[in-house]
């Protein structure tokens, strides 16, 4: 299968950020999940929990809380403003102040009519949502300290709020305060501690269910005022609770500091009787640090927090066992890619929120060309970092591009588009080119052309600009749009080809769009698969477009043909394996070979993978990561063994791999152990025995 | 037994008791008490200046020989009559200028206590004048030099001091050897300035200013201490009332009183706690905590170097 020069690249220090809070909308099936550095992601969970949207996040945007009303996302943070998204351009829309100080918290009624926010100041003010926008009603009676937690009573006619100490319900008609439930404070040393409602709920039936900072869950008939039950379910603060109010109600999930997940079901709590009461049932520890946010769908609980990562852990008496359905997932880096590569000059791009990273790969001795495979090379020249690129103004970097010539560089951010010309004679020098083409505004991607001339934008509406890039200018050339006047998916992804003659581009709606970039004009459209693409590469011999989904099906289209190719049928007559279309990370990058045009290498978070077109597919029944018994077979027997995937895991937590134009193979790995031992501090936990 | 000891009151069995007391007592205490009876001993005024005025032995006691009448026992009754002579010579003071012409007289009449039925010797007036004269010259000649010693001893520690640093400070190759890693480190961040300035140089003569402000803002990013440089940016009340939310969260979780630990533990415990078991985090990991290690290696390097030099 051949053999590579590997350089093993360990020093991009992506850092993602903690999870602050998440929300579930159980009609679309999405999941936003908001960062603390202010970024928000929607996860597909339709479609194999991919990521398919990142709106990047912005100094000083620190979101508390998260509310869905139909379609429509609004979140609320700690600089006092609520913001509603444009999902389809990835950016806020429009923001209110509500002029009360930080909110803590925000939840809407269930009609979608009414939103509250919970403010520093103690009050808890209701805006009207209207159809572009939101509007102030009125304030609820004021209380002295601030609001941290709020739910509405499904009847809209009541909200709970969480409080220091206590937890108020308000008519939500009147204003006025009906009940004022005291929370008690934690036993022992931390008595004088004020305890905090991290977080309420209130169910139809007026039960009113509460999280705080003394570890306790405790459950109030919220008619008479009365506290019903208590769980005391850690030493450290109970910092999420969601019940799962799309169904009947009949589950609480609660986050702790100490990185468990409790569930608590209201069931009889034996056979035969009637009387069911809340039991605490479950307790999930899939987290090392604080779970500060959860989300309860109708089969999984979703959980994140302070350890960054994503956790979806289903409920086993909801999915059938043993399926892929039942499986854990973690999700723990983005699910695209944030490594640029420039093939020709060997320099890597790394893409962070705040700035920009240009790396020069190391080298080693020539002569040194013997050695089994593993060996460490010895390095002649170390890896250097070339350039620093901070970033300008307040917005983060939402997405960058290095041509491969390592001449050009470009950034984005919600409200511009930087572009660099990059020189190297001994010493390296950057310059900014100015005057860009006023189109290119609000860009969601970037691509140069192969030979670096062109630079391709993904705009706003779903239109790709071309801008030709050249030493003494930057011009604009074309806009490139499949459908004029028609509002449509931003696109996500944009690729190449190697000949300059094709463009193909991917949006959220899962069509792929090629554009022959010689008459510049759309091609043709390739049939529109029901899941969404995660990468798509176009071959540089045959221009056949490569294709993967978020559900791990990898496709062939012929460009020239306009129809998928017979490699790419049999494929899908044949099926992949099941442990393919089982793993959970997706294919985010693809490259080639340019020796062997039959190779085809892909990866995902845990391996990659080269994929030989001119090899059978392995049977049903084969083995799919075959490489150790393939080693030790001898020459001759190999070749009834192989198949056409070669799976290669020595290398994990991968962000990039890439093969150079000398054949030697790029691989960015980030450990995750890394990342962990960067996050604040966890709680202690007295272990046995240690 | 010492009923006498007065300015010029030598007795030949004792010797000069205020010379003893220099010498034996705390140096300090001893000066000054022979500054303040203004000494004018003819045993002492004269082997005194060739004590050895070594620097190391500046608190030791002075080498035997030089004074034959300072022995090491008698230190203690020495003082009282040390007082007493204060005493005296208080009242002393207070008379005038005659009186302490008269003054060597009493104390010879004194001294010669124990023979009350010699005849008094006689002394003509001129004699005892110029006896008195000579004394007190004496007493201002030893006064000067005594001061003149004291300089030079200053002189000398303070050298001894200057060297003394000296000498703990490290070689210029070592400090350069433990400076080499931060320096480089600098180097290449002022080179990427540079790379970002280029473009301004290029702009033009206008731009060239700015270029030396920033390398001068390059430098003051090595202000000592524990100073940065901050711009100063508008703070609105919305802004300060969220570092206040801010500060309320972390304070809830993470203040005192939240049990918290560092990763680098809890790492460790899985460690200790999984089937594979190995050594705590910081030690398994190469890169682990490297800022403690890189502080360990120079504290290392450091003391090796001490050890190095023989000690004084």
């Amino acid at each position: 299968m051949g053999e590579f020069k590997v350089h093993r690249v360990r020093f991009f220090d992506y850092m993602p950020s903690a999870i602050r809070t998440m929300a579930f909308n159980s009609q679309t099936e999405r999941l936003a999940v908001a960062r603390a550095d202010g970024a928000v992601e929607i996860f597909n969970f339709n479609d194999n929990f991919f990521q398919e949207k990142v709106i990047p996040g912005q100094d000083g945007r620190a979101i508390e809380a998260l509310c869905w009303v139909g379609h429509r996302l609004f979140s609320a943070g700690l600089n006092g403003e609520i913001t509603e998204y444009d999902l389809e351009n990835l950016r806020p829309q429009y923001t209110v102040d509500a002029y009360g100080g930080p909110i803590w918290t925000i939840s809407s009624n269930s009609q979608g009519t009414q939103l509250a926010v919970g403010c520093e100041d103690g009050t808890v003010k209701i805006f009207a949502i209207l159809e572009e926008r939101i509007q102030f009603q009125r304030n609820l009676n004021r209380h002295k300290g601030r609001i941290i937690s709020l739910c509405w009573h499904p009847s809209s006619a009541q909200i709970a709020a969480g409080m220091t100490d206590m937890i108020t319900i308000y008519d939500a008609e009147t204003g006025q305060a009906t009940r004022r439930l005291l929370v008690d404070r934690a036993m022992g040393a931390s008595k004088n501690k004020e305890v905090v409602v991290w977080s309420v709920g209130y169910l139809s039936d007026h039960t009113i269910i509460s999280g705080d900072s003394a570890g306790k869950v405790q459950i109030w008939n919220g008619l008479t005022g009365t506290l019903v039950r208590t769980y005391l379910v850690t030493k450290w603060d109970v910092l999420s609770l969601i019940i799962n109010a799309s169904q009947d109600e009949s589950s609480v999930i609660a986050g702790t500091s100490e990185g468990t997940v409790i569930q608590f079901q209201f069931i009889s709590s034996t056979l035969d009787q009637h009387d069911k009461e809340w039991v605490r049932t479950r307790t999930f520890r899939n987290h090392s640090h604080d779970v500060s946010a959860l989300a309860h769908t109708d089969t999984a609980v979703v959980s994140g927090g302070m350890d960054t990562q994503l956790v979806v852990r289903p409920l086993l008496d909801k999915v059938e066992k043993n399926t892929q359905e039942s499986a854990l997932r973690k999700i723990a880096f983005p699910h695209r890619s944030l490594v640029g590569c420039a093939k020709k000059a060997g320099l890597l791009l790394f893409q962070f929120p705040d700035r920009l990273e240009l790396w020069k790969l190391g080298e080693n001795f020539h002569y040194v060309h013997t050695g089994k495979p593993g060996d460490r090379l010895p390095v002649k020249r170390k890896p250097e970092k070339l350039i620093e690129l901070k970033r300008k103004g307040e917005d983060h970097i939402c997405c960058s591009a290095l041509s491969a010539c390592g001449g050009w560089l470009a950034y984005s951010t919600v409200s511009s588009v930087r572009l660099y010309r990059i020189q190297y004679n001994k010493t390296i020098s950057i310059n900014k080119v100015p005057k860009l083409p006023k189109e290119l505004r609000s860009v969601h991607q970037l691509c140069f052309s192969s030979d670096s001339s062109k630079l391709f934008a993904s705009s706003c509406q779903s239109s790709v600009i071309v801008v030709a890039v050249s030493q003494q200018e930057c011009r604009y050339l074309h806009t490139l749009k499949h459908k004029t006047g028609e509002w449509k998916a931003r696109m996500h992804l944009l690729c190449a080809s190697d000949d300059g003659k094709w463009l193909a581009t991917a949006n959220t709606d899962c069509e792929i769009h090629i554009y022959n970039l010689h008459k510049m004009k759309l091609h043709c459209m390739v049939p529109v698969y029901n899941s969404c693409p995660t990468t798509i590469a176009i071959h540089p011999v045959t221009n056949n477009l490569i294709s993967v989904h978020a559900d791990q099906q990898i496709f062939e289209f012929s460009l020239v043909q306009k129809e998928y190719t017979q490699w790419s049928r049999r494929l899908q007559t044949q099926g992949l394996l099941s442990l393919w279309l089982e793993r959970d990370t997706p294919i985010t990058h693809i490259t080639f070979n340019p020796k062997n045009p039959d190779h085809i290498i892909l990866h995902d978070t845990y391996m990659f993978c080269i994929i030989d077109q001119s090899l059978p597919f392995p049977e049903l029944n084969a083995v799919l990561w075959n490489q150790m018994t393939l080693k030790n077979l001898p020459v001759s027997q190999r070749i009834g063994q192989s198949h056409a995937f070669k799976i290669c895991k020595i290398f994990q937590h991968l962000m990039c791999v890439s093969l150079l134009e000398d054949l030697s193979l790029v691989v960015v790995e980030r450990p995750l152990l890394d990342i962990m031992s960067q996050l604040p501090a966890p709680v202690r936990q007295k272990k046995f025995a240690t | 037994m010492f009923t006498l000891c007065l300015f010029t009151g030598l007795t030949s069995d004792t010797g000069c008791a205020s010379c003893a007391a220099a010498g034996l007592g705390s140096s300090g205490s001893g000066r000054r008490t022979r500054r303040r009876l203004g000494c004018s001993c003819r045993c002492c005024g004269r082997t005194q200046p060739t004590f050895p005025p070594t620097a190391a032995g500046r608190r030791r006691a002075r080498p035997p020989g030089t004074h034959p009448s300072a022995g090491g026992r008698r230190q203690r009754p020495q003082q009282r009559p040390q007082t007493r002579a204060e005493k005296q010579r208080g009242k002393a003071s207070s008379t005038s200028k005659t009186a302490d012409i008269e003054k060597p007289t009493e104390s010879f009449t004194l001294s010669l206590e124990s023979s009350d039925d010699e005849a008094p010797e006689e002394v003509t007036f001129e004699d005892s004048k110029a006896e008195a004269l000579r004394s007190m010259k004496q007493a201002l000649d030893t006064a000067r030099r005594e001061k003149e010693l004291l300089k030079e001893k200053r002189r000398k520690r303070q050298e001894l001091f200057q060297e003394q640093k000296k000498r703990k400070l490290l070689s210029a190759d070592v400090l350069e050897e433990i400076d080499s890693a931060s320096s480089k480190k600098q180097k290449q961040s002022e080179d990427e300035g540079e790379q970002e300035e280029k473009p301004e140089k290029e702009g033009g003569d206008g731009k060239k200013k700015k270029k030396k402000r920033s390398g001068k803002l390059a430098n003051a990013r090595n202000l000592k201490g524990k100073y940065t440089v901050t711009t100063v940016k508008e703070r609105t009340l919305a802004s300060f009332q969220q570092q206040v939310a801010e500060e309320f969260i972390r304070s809830r979780l993470y203040g005192p009183g939240t049990c918290r630990t560092t990763s680098n533990e809890m790492l460790s415990l899985q460690n200790k706690k999984g089937w594979n078991k190995s050594a705590a985090v910081q030690f398994v990991k190469k890169d682990w905590a490297s800022k403690e290690k890189a502080k360990a290696e120079k504290l290392k390097k450091r003391w090796l170097h001490k050890q190095q030099i023989p000690s004084c």
